[in-house]
């Protein structure tokens, strides 16, 4: 037989929780920055995915400095004059968002392509920054 | 029967996509954002009232270390239930940059009109 002791604080931590996440929910979203982004290692290069649906191609700013890349644009409302919302929940208006590259990267070599509102951005790592397999002899 | 349930949650997250609607003297306009999802993945159902979008953002993994997680893959999935005055035939969809646009065409009879008062 097991003795669990009732312990009336982790209740309310949950209670707590559960409530923070309602509110969450219902303004935000959960999202602290727009866009979401994904960002993989790939060993000689560095892969960011971001997710803007919606968003012009020429509308959206990429740039690169030192160790930071910046993807900068904005999301317009489909329609702002003569209509009347009804529902009204996909963000809208200009974002920024700044993203810490885990390594030097060659400026000169990135890439960016969009496609089904997915931006992908490749940058090859610089070449001191590039794994390198050490032979033991 | 329960096995087989369980294993569909988990193969698929189901995202809920954002909608702005609209409407215009003569449509409503849905718009969802569906990042992700090309015309091949896509399927609108209409059955009786129901409006039902689905669509699969696939992950492309092919290999790497992930250090940032934030986009969620899986299947959109969102229902809407059309009120009376949506003209069910006249239904059209557009896709483009991972944005669906659905205009609904509202009937002819509840289109606001404009009488022309006669002047002799």
């Amino acid at each position: 037989m097991r003795l669990t002791v009732w312990d009336p604080f982790r209740e309310m931590a949950a209670l707590h929780r559960a409530v923070n996440s309602l509110f969450r929910d219902s303004s935000t979203r959960g999202r602290v920055s727009y866009p979401p982004v994904e960002l993989m290692d790939k060993g000689d290069s560095v892969v960011i995915t971001a997710e803007i649906p919606g968003v012009n191609k020429d509308e959206v700013d990429l740039t690169v400095l030192k160790d930071t890349l910046t993807i900068a644009g904005e999301k317009r409302l489909p329609a702002e004059e003569g209509v009347t919302y009804i529902r009204h929940e996909r963000p809208h208006g200009r974002f920024r968002r700044l993203i810490d590259l885990p390594y030097s990267v060659d400026q000169e070599k990135i890439s960016a392509s969009y496609k089904d509102g997915i931006l992908t951005i490749t940058l090859p790592k610089a070449e001191e920054a590039k794994p390198r397999q050490i032979t033991v002899e | 029967m329960a096995e087989e349930k369980k294993e569909l949650t988990e193969d698929a997250r189901r995202i809920v996509p954002p909608v702005d609607i609209y409407e215009t003297d003569n449509d409503v306009i849905l718009v969802a954002d569906v990042p992700g999802v090309t015309k091949e993945t896509l399927s609108l159902n209409i059955e009786q009232d129901e409006l039902t979008i689905r669509g699969t953002f696939e992950k492309k993994d092919n290999g790497g270390d992930k250090l940032i997680d934030e986009c969620v893959y899986g299947e959109y999935h969102r229902t809407f239930t059309l009120g009376d005055l949506i003209d069910q035939g006249k239904i059209s969809a557009k896709l483009e940059n991972g944005v669906l646009t659905l205009t609904l065409p509202k009937h002819e009879k509840v289109k606001p009109r404009k009488i022309e008062i006669e002047t002799e």
